[in-house]
């Protein structure tokens, strides 16, 4: 069950990444409506993060590619934000709520220019969204668990993008959190935004969210909610590794051999 | 005037290592920067077998390069060939070191450069090598290029500062919003090898690593403003070089030696008072 | 070649100082395997540098250069570096990499600080204590030889009969931990072995470069072997090859440094191997990228012949190479190569420009033409890809499916007969 959009957002066209030539997404095809919230779901090492990470250009994909907005995504970058998934970075680096907000407000055009006052404001009011502001001037490594989320949520809502991409935003996080969240959320699609949110909790998943992408290195479906959310969709998902893939993906790191023919 | 010329050079090193250090500290890359101080070491000898005696300016940014190959080389071993990243630190910089050892020892007559140089510099004659301009005598010269440099460093963070802050605290970020960490991470380096090739006739090849993670790693631990961090390393960093003179000129013994233990010393005491979690907020947690 | 035959066979004490060399750098070569294994490659460079200021106070104390005092002063500080920074990587938030950084200088630093003083008091005994800077094994004495001899001897038979143990402690710790073994006792044992090697190879390599003795060997090993037995026979065996030459050319040459050669020396050597060095070596990949693509090359020709065969009914025909390139795009060189290779494996007969299956070819074509289109059919069934978008995908799987996997395919589709281009799918006994 895989349904097409006319005018995505996010196109995949057969992408496939790998490591050292293993395949971690694997010929995934899908297109991603404007204005929803977009749930991911898929077992642990299914290649969600790493598919996220292919949409940023943080991983090359060894065939197919990615279309933000109709184009590559460095005609766009501004147009996306992305939140990778907790623990990828040092949180004893000497800075303040602040000033890690307003690196989201960083581009390669300003980089070398003074922050300007409307860079401030913006920060700020994405630290009063995530109802931080008493700790705006706090080092990063003085909060908690959840409170460090929501750091990296404001400092995406700081880079004002049509699409984002957040990858497990929920881990470890309350369930007042959770729900301040999710309604945060809801109200930036209300406004057209476009959310994508790597999901582990199946009981929420409907609730939350109008599409889901469901894979396991390979893309299982891609669709309305209504339309994918069932049983069957399920079990294939987390029905355990597909024994002919997994065993190919060995074949292929154990003989270097290339993924796609080169003319 | 000498002992002037002598703590003004060794405030330069330590200020010029002190800021770069930081932001090694920062992005642990540490280690690298030790390598790199051993690595251009074959850079410097070349220089100076060059141009007989004294290496020119553009002869030393020549040897600056063989830091920036250093960098190169450990990448290339760790990534192309699959050696973990330790090693190849390791394995890079000791070949480049010893390379360099022996061209000393197989020039030793041509260069004006030997072992001691190499193992802990010569901070003590920096104010016999005078610059003369139309006859003018400007000071020695190892204090011009290290103000130089100094300059360079200073230009470099106030206009890169958002860049290289991105860089380190979050590449993930930095490169999703299409700023270049590849840049940033050369351009660092080719200011530490800069640094270190300036460096090296008054502390040393070896010593530079004292200068470049000890100041840093002190403020590091006694602030969590960034800002605060560079300003205090310089402190100590000049700290411990006006320390470090007046301890060697005492007890007669390598100033440049003096110096690191100087920073030693810094380093016992930010542990102990550290605000986080140091001996005394413990005894006052205790209390 | 006189040379050589002093080198090895005048000199009573250089026969000593030779022995003590060869036995100094494999000790080292062989703890330091299971420091590189251990990931802990810089924490060699950090001790090697701490043990400096030990050297020195052992010195001032004592006012002698007795090789065991100094030793027991190397040991001592050497084992303050790795504690101190164990203690700051625990203790604060430094990391790693700074806690070896600042142990590293200032340990050195404090080294230089002692060691001038000392030269600067005109002490006349003092002389040579600047050589554990750069090590100079050329210039020991005979007594001095037999001591770190005996020593690197003793660390080595300790290592072989706690082989067993060690490795296990090295590879897999939860699993020793689970089987009963001691290993914090044991990673301790193996600290104080890291701590003494480097406190005797100093000697011949100095201070400074003491982290290539325990680094270099191992790495280079590294890239010949995967089995532990082999890795520290053969870091041995290189560390030994440049003890040797570095001390013979600082013999021949007595102003020449002997640390740095031996270290030149060794970097060579693993350089070489990384190039060279097959399982882990680049040249390897390069090399079986080479194959594949031979592969590729000859099993599309038996496609492409067999593709030819099925449209003519026919697959015993001669086809001339000017239409298997309009049945299929290639380079006509590289066909040509390609058929060659076909040839001289019997699997197609040539007659001058055109080419025909043998018996054993047509099989092989059936063969991938069969993996082709089944892997369409699973794309299209299991990875939910339309049939125009999976024909590449099955051009490049088609050479690496094994005959295991495709009877597992097989099994999957349940015997498909018709690919997503309705070509059918052909089975051996459908023939
Ligand atoms: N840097 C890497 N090098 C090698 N393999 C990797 C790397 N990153 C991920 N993998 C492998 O790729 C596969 C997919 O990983 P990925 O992180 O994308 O999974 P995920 O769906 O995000 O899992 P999780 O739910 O645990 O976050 C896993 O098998 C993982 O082991
Ligand atoms: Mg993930």
């Amino acid at each position: 069950m895989i349904s097409h959009v006319d005018n995505p957002v996010l196109e995949l066209h057969n992408l496939t990444v790998t490591y050292e030539n293993k395949p971690a997404v694997w010929n995934v095809d899908y297109t991603i409506p404007e204005g929803n919230l977009i749930g991911i779901v898929g077992p642990n090492g299914s290649g969600k993060t790493t598919m996220l990470k292919a949409v940023m250009g943080l991983e090359k994909p060894s065939s197919g590619y990615v279309k933000v907005f109709g184009n590559d995504l460095d005609k766009v970058r501004d147009k996306v934000a992305y939140v990778p998934q907790r623990g990828s970075v040092d949180w004893d680096f000497p800075t303040s709520v602040y000033d890690a907000v307003l690196m989201g407000r960083y581009t390669k055009q300003n980089l070398f220019k003074r922050t300007s006052k409307r860079d401030r404001e913006i920060t700020n009011d994405c630290i009063k969204k995530v109802q931080l502001e008493n700790f705006s001037k706090r080092q990063i490594s003085q909060l908690s668990g959840g409170q460090q989320q929501r750091v990296f949520i404001a400092r995406a809502l700081a880079q004002e993008a049509e699409l984002y991409l957040l990858d497990e935003p929920f881990a470890g996080v309350d369930a007042a959190t959770e729900n301040a969240i999710i309604s945060l959320l809801q109200e930036m699609k209300a406004e057209g935004k476009t959310i994508m949110v790597v999901h582990h909790d199946l009981q929420t998943a409907p609730k939350y969210f109008d599409w889901l992408v469901m894979m396991n290195t390979r893309l299982i479906a891609s669709g309305k909610i209504s339309d994918v959310f069932n049983q069957e969709l399920l079990n294939q998902t987390y029905g355990g590794r597909l024994n002919i893939l997994t065993q190919v993906g060995e074949l292929l790191k154990q003989t270097s051999h290339p993924i796609r023919e080169k003319k | 005037m000498d002992a002037f010329w002598i703590i003004l050079t060794g405030s330069l090193v330590a200020t010029c290592c002190a800021l770069l250090g930081c932001f090694l500290l920062l992005r642990k890359m540490t280690m690298v920067g030790d390598a790199i101080s051993h690595a251009v070491l074959p850079g410097i000898v070349l220089a100076y077998l060059v141009t007989a005696s004294r290496a020119s300016f553009p002869m030393l940014v020549g040897a600056a390069i063989f830091g920036v190959i250093t960098t190169i080389l450990i990448e290339l071993l760790s990534k192309k060939g699959k050696l973990q990243e330790d090693a190849a630190i390791g394995v890079s910089f000791t070949w480049l070191f010893s390379i360099g050892v022996i061209l000393i020892s197989v020039f030793a007559g041509q260069v004006d450069l030997d072992q001691d140089c190499v193992l802990y510099g010569e901070i003590a004659y920096v104010p016999l090598d005078t610059l003369y301009i139309g006859g003018n005598n400007l000071g020695p010269e190892p204090v011009w290029l290290l103000a130089i440099n100094l300059l360079i460093i200073i230009v470099f963070i106030l206009i890169g500062y958002k860049g290289l802050v991105v860089t380190s605290f979050d590449p993930i970020l930095a490169t999703s919003l299409g700023i270049s960490t590849v840049f940033w991470h050369y351009s660092l380096m080719s200011l530490v090898s800069l640094t270190t090739v300036f460096s090296f006739e008054s502390v040393g090849a070896i010593m530079v690593v004292a200068f470049l993670i000890g100041p840093p790693a002190v403020a590091y631990l006694l602030t969590e403003d960034l800002k605060t961090m560079l300003f205090l390393s310089v402190i100590f960093g000049i700290g411990a070089a006006l320390g470090g003179y007046f301890l060697a000129v005492a007890i007669d013994a390598s100033i440049a030696g003096a110096m690191a233990s100087v920073i030693g010393v810094e380093f016992i005491f930010a542990f102990i008072f550290n605000p986080r979690n140091g001996i005394l907020k413990r005894k006052k947690l205790a209390a | 070649m006189e040379l050589i035959i002093d080198f090895f066979f005048k000199d009573p004490v250089v026969r000593w100082v030779l022995m003590a060399v060869i036995l100094m750098c494999a000790s080292a070569a062989i703890v330091g395997c299971f420091t590189f294994l251990r990931k802990r490659a810089l924490v060699g460079d950090a001790i090697s540098h701490a043990i400096l200021p030990g050297i020195c106070l052992a010195f001032i104390i004592a006012q002698t250069k007795n090789p065991m005092v100094l030793m027991l002063g190397a040991f001592g500080s050497g084992w303050l570096g790795l504690i101190t920074i164990d203690f700051i990587t625990n203790r604060t938030k430094l990391k790693t990499d700074a806690a070896l950084g600042l142990v590293l200088s200032v340990f050195y630093g404090f080294g230089i600080l002692l060691l001038t003083t000392i030269q600067n008091s005109g002490n006349a005994s003092q002389s040579g204590l600047d050589k554990f800077l750069f090590g100079n094994a050329a210039a020991m004495m005979q007594s001095d030889a037999i001591t770190f001899g005996l020593f690197s001897l003793v660390l080595i038979i300790l290592i072989f009969i706690l082989f067993n143990p060690l490795k296990l402690v090295t590879f897999d710790r939860n699993f020793a931990i689970s089987r009963g073994i001691p290993v914090k006792r044991l990673e301790l044992l193996l600290s104080v072995l890291t701590v003494f090697a480097i406190a005797i190879g100093i000697q011949a390599v100095g201070v400074v470069l003491m982290a290539a003795l325990l680094i270099t060997p191992a790495s280079a090993a590294r890239f010949w072997t995967h089995d532990l037995k082999w890795m520290i026979f053969l870091a041995a065996a290189f560390a030994v090859i440049s003890g040797i030459m570095g001390t013979f050319i600082s013999y021949t040459l007595p102003k020449m440094p002997t640390g740095p050669w031996i270290v030149t020396i060794l970097s060579t050597i693993a350089i070489i191997s990384i190039i060279f060095g097959f399982k882990k070596g680049i040249l390897s990949k390069v090399r079986l990228r080479r194959l594949n693509k031979k592969k590729i090359l000859r099993e599309n020709i038996l496609k492409c012949l067999y593709h030819l065969g099925e449209k003519a009914g026919n697959f015993d025909k001669f086809w001339s190479t000017w239409e298997i390139l309009e049945k299929r795009e290639m380079n006509k060189a590289q066909l040509k190569s390609g058929l060659k290779q076909l040839e001289s494996r019997n699997l197609v007969i040539l007659k001058g420009n055109a080419a025909k299956f043998s018996e054993l070819g047509k099989e092989e074509g059936r063969r991938v033409t069969k993996i082709h289109r089944l892997w369409e059919i699973y794309l299209t069934k299991y990875m939910k890809m339309a049939p125009d978008h999976v024909h590449n995908d099955a051009e490049a799987m088609e050479h690496l499916i094994t005959p295991e996997i495709e009877k597992d395919l097989e099994v999957h589709l349940k015997f498909p007969l018709i690919d997503p281009h309705d070509s059918p799918v052909p089975y051996k006994d459908l023939k």
